[in-house]
């Protein structure tokens, strides 16, 4: 007992990164948005992108699953490796990497169809057997904590479940494509206090089986739940680290500055 | 449940608060013992024990930090927290007299001066402090924490009468002002300790009812 | 109070009264006034469309009875029934909407979902706004031209049904643009975010959610298809045949052109008039029900998307 709590305060191992950033810059037109940002994103760890409001960490993200192809005018240099693959290769096939990098976004938007349709829907797809599609969905249920919640009815409207049920169903609809890495886009904002705690429960749940990246505006939520912290601030990347240290003990004034709260 | 990981937390940390006490119970004993014995080879593993708990008290002040800096927590947490903050604090002083009551047995050439029995008296009633204090913490139990505090009043009695009695023994006879001066350091330092165990009562009081008193 | 001077208490006592006063009858009274200029504008439009339907109800029922509906003219037009500009409508209505519905869709996906902000695409923008903004006449001479003559197949079915199809294309297209627009950016986001690719996400996903702003711009096109005249009039619309068409080459009798030639220039206007009035009241009912028909649909569909 008194060992775990020395073991409390020591700091985690640094795994081998996951996701490894090389001097990425984005320019939407004539606008630089991420200026040379190089960052390393371990593997089975929770990693929080803060920063004020137009910082550049939600455009960031959006580089990983290569979402800001959609945009246009949008200028992309550097390298992403996910599993020593650059993303932004020649041959790389987009559709296929967006299978293994799972997306869940700010606003819950499940697809105007059943709970199982849903969660059905990315498997369907890409091919899954009939068969074999009731054990995916009730997996990917199981594993965002909303079976219980949802496994008498499953053929219901989804958009008929709550705003936190509704974000837990694009986790699940997420996971039943089985990805390898979760991206979060401040996944909480537009939920309750309640729904918020659950979903932050369930983010510290899913790293033993998953690498996660969530951006997010709130501070203490990065606090909380991450085991590594990133600073953006007007498209660089002040400061990253273990979230303990971030914390604690940051670096850079810029970084004590906005946690502290003394940003204007 | 939510926040799992943090309520374990929590109750980790009180757990380790608690497990401190009890070597800090240890060692005061201890130095006790070897100091009424002139045991000098217990007064050395006594004060060879010091960088143990040492490690154990700064494990716990930075899981205190972490859970301040990582967890923000709220009302009778944050009291927790806090609270266990100043009690490590105190514990930590008792160590520290209780390392100096060890150093005692080696500067005492001759034997004790005087049968030590209203020091042992003294010693007795702060070990009590020490261990009721950590059991009101346990329990957050208001009524002993108080009970506790009050029995600070006996020790400060007897504190006042071996000191004149050593004085006068100083008058009469001049060779053994060197004893009973490190005699006059033991019951400061015993008095000492129970002054901290008083804290550890008044941090008690606070986490259970968020009130400032001064117990003594 | 002079310019220059200190306002006093008496001042704002004044503008108060005068300003604040005035100001609140005014706008008290002048949203009564809007209100009731508003209302009366409704009851108008309400109003006419009533006048309408119960001036031909009143005129055309008596005519209205089952063989009216199944049998063929008989007599020069002055006895029998419709038979056939009823069928022929409905073939038209079917006609056209199996050629304008799958190629409008299409030019509409192809529009919002693929198209970038280019000439050609402000070039196509802008021959979509002409064609819907050409009258329905030059649609008829177009028709004549292009399939009656130049592609051969001659006053039909086939080419009252391309023409017609042109007609109502900006139409359909309009409509299932506007659909795809309203089809929140987030589902397709979504879907692409799982590995899904862009034409499956529109098959699955944002084609089914603009399904009822589709049905609406088709509920448009059937009435114009059921009520034009000119176009049918140069490709193939004929006044009396001996029996319903028998291929996509065949003429064929349709309800306006019907009408419009009773009306017109028919052997026996007078005497026919309660059957032109009949057949106006066939036309309504017929688009009518169509519409409803649509609206029951659409409402199915709006149902499964929402809660």
């Amino acid at each position: 007992m008194i060992e775990t709590a020395l073991n409390l305060a020591q700091p985690q191992n640094i795994a081998k990164p996951h996701i490894e950033i090389e001097n990425l810059n984005l320019w939407y037109g004539e606008k630089q948005a991420l200026k040379n940002i190089s960052m390393q994103i371990p593997k089975n760890s929770v990693t929080a992108l803060i920063g004020p409001s137009g910082c550049g960490k939600s455009t960031f993200i959006r580089c990983l699953n290569r979402m800001n192809d959609l945009i246009k005018n949008c200028r992309i240099e550097g390298k992403v490796f996910i599993e020593d693959e650059n993303i932004y290769g020649a041959d790389v096939d987009v559709v296929e990497l967006r299978k293994e990098v799972g997306m869940v976004f700010q606003k819950p938007n499940p697809f105007p169809m059943s709970i199982y349709d849903n969660i059905a829907y990315g498997p369907r797809i890409h091919g899954v057997n009939k068969k074999d599609l009731d054990s995916v969905v009730e997996g990917a249920l199981r594993s965002a904590a909303l079976w219980d919640e949802t496994s008498d009815r499953l053929k219901s409207p989804a958009l008929s479940l709550s705003g936190g049920q509704q974000q837990r169903l694009c986790i699940a609809r997420t996971l039943a494509v089985k990805p390898k890495i979760i991206l979060l886009d401040e996944p909480c904002s537009a939920l309750d206090p309640i729904s918020t705690s659950r979903i932050e429960e369930l983010i510290m749940n899913l790293k033993k089986d998953y690498t996660l990246v969530i951006v997010t505006h709130n501070m203490q939520q990065a606090a909380r739940i991450s085991d590594y912290t990133g600073f953006f601030l007007m498209g660089e990347l002040i400061e990253f680290g273990e979230t303990r240290q971030i914390f604690h003990n940051p670096q850079e004034k810029s970084t004590e500055d906005y946690i502290t709260g003394r940003f204007g | 449940m939510a926040r799992e990981r943090y309520l374990s937390q929590l109750d980790l940390l009180k757990e380790s608060v608690l497990s401190l006490g009890e070597m800090v119970e240890r060692v005061f004993g201890d130095s006790m013992v070897a100091v009424v014995d002139l045991d000098v080879k217990l007064a050395q593993r006594t004060i060879v024990s010091e960088a143990e708990i040492n490690k154990l008290e700064e494990g716990i002040e930075i899981s205190i930090f972490d859970l301040l800096a990582l967890q923000q927590p709220m009302a009778s947490d944050l009291r927790l927290v806090v609270s266990s903050l100043k009690i490590a604090a105190d514990l930590k002083r008792i160590v520290g007299l209780s390392i100096n009551i060890s150093k005692i047995p080696g500067k005492i050439e001759g034997g004790h001066i005087k049968p030590l029995v209203d020091t042992k008296k003294m010693s007795d009633i702060a070990a009590y402090m020490l261990e009721d204090s950590l059991k009101a913490f346990k329990n957050q139990d208001v009524e002993l924490a108080r009970a506790t505090a009050a029995r600070d009043n006996e020790v400060d009695k007897l504190f006042y009468a071996v000191w004149v009695e050593l004085i006068e023994m100083m008058a009469k006879d001049t060779s053994i002002i060197s004893r009973a001066t490190y005699l006059l350091f033991l019951i400061r330092y015993i008095e000492r300790i129970a002054d901290h165990c008083c804290n550890i009562c008044e941090s008690v009081v606070y986490l259970a009812t968020a009130e400032r008193t001064k117990l003594n | 109070m002079e310019l220059g001077a200190e306002a006093n208490e008496n001042d704002y006592k004044l503008a108060k009264v005068h300003g604040g006063l005035s100001m609140r009858l005014d706008a008290k009274t002048s949203e009564k006034i809007a209100f009731a200029l508003l209302s009366l504008s409704a009851l108008m439009v309400v109003g006419f469309v009533l006048i309408i339907l119960s001036y031909i109800i009143y005129n055309g029922y008596s005519a209205i009875n089952f063989g009216f509906l199944t049998e063929m003219p008989k007599n020069r037009m002055t006895q029998g029934g419709i038979y056939p500009a009823i069928v022929g409508t409905l073939i038209l209505i079917v006609g056209s909407m199996a050629v304008a519905l799958p190629t409008g869709i299409m030019a509409a996906i192809y529009l919002n979902e693929y198209a970038g902000e280019s000439r050609t695409t402000w070039l196509i923008e802008m021959a979509i706004n002409n064609l819907a903004g050409t009258p329905s006449v030059v649609f008829g001479l177009f028709g004549l031209a292009l399939f009656v003559k130049y592609f051969g197949f001659g006053p039909s079915v086939l080419s009252a049904s391309l023409t017609l199809s042109l007609l109502i294309l900006p139409v359909i297209i309009r409509a299932s643009e506007e659909a795809l627009l309203s089809v929140p950016n987030e589902y397709r986001e979504s879907s692409l975010a799982l590995g899904v690719s862009k034409w499956q996400t529109i098959r699955h996903v944002v084609l089914p959610a603009a399904v009822p702003g589709i049905i609406t711009g088709s509920i448009l096109s059937i009435g114009r298809v059921a009520g034009e005249t000119a176009p049918i009039l140069l490709t193939g619309a004929a006044y009396f045949l001996p029996r319903l068409p028998d291929s996509i080459y065949s003429q064929f009798m349709a309800l306006p052109y019907h009408l419009f030639v009773m009306a017109t220039a028919g052997t026996n206007i007078a005497k026919t008039r309660d059957i032109q009035y009949g057949t106006a009241l066939v036309l309504l009912i017929v688009v009518l029900s169509l519409n409803v028909i649509a609206v029951l649909i659409r409402r199915h569909y709006r149902q499964k998307l929402k809660i």
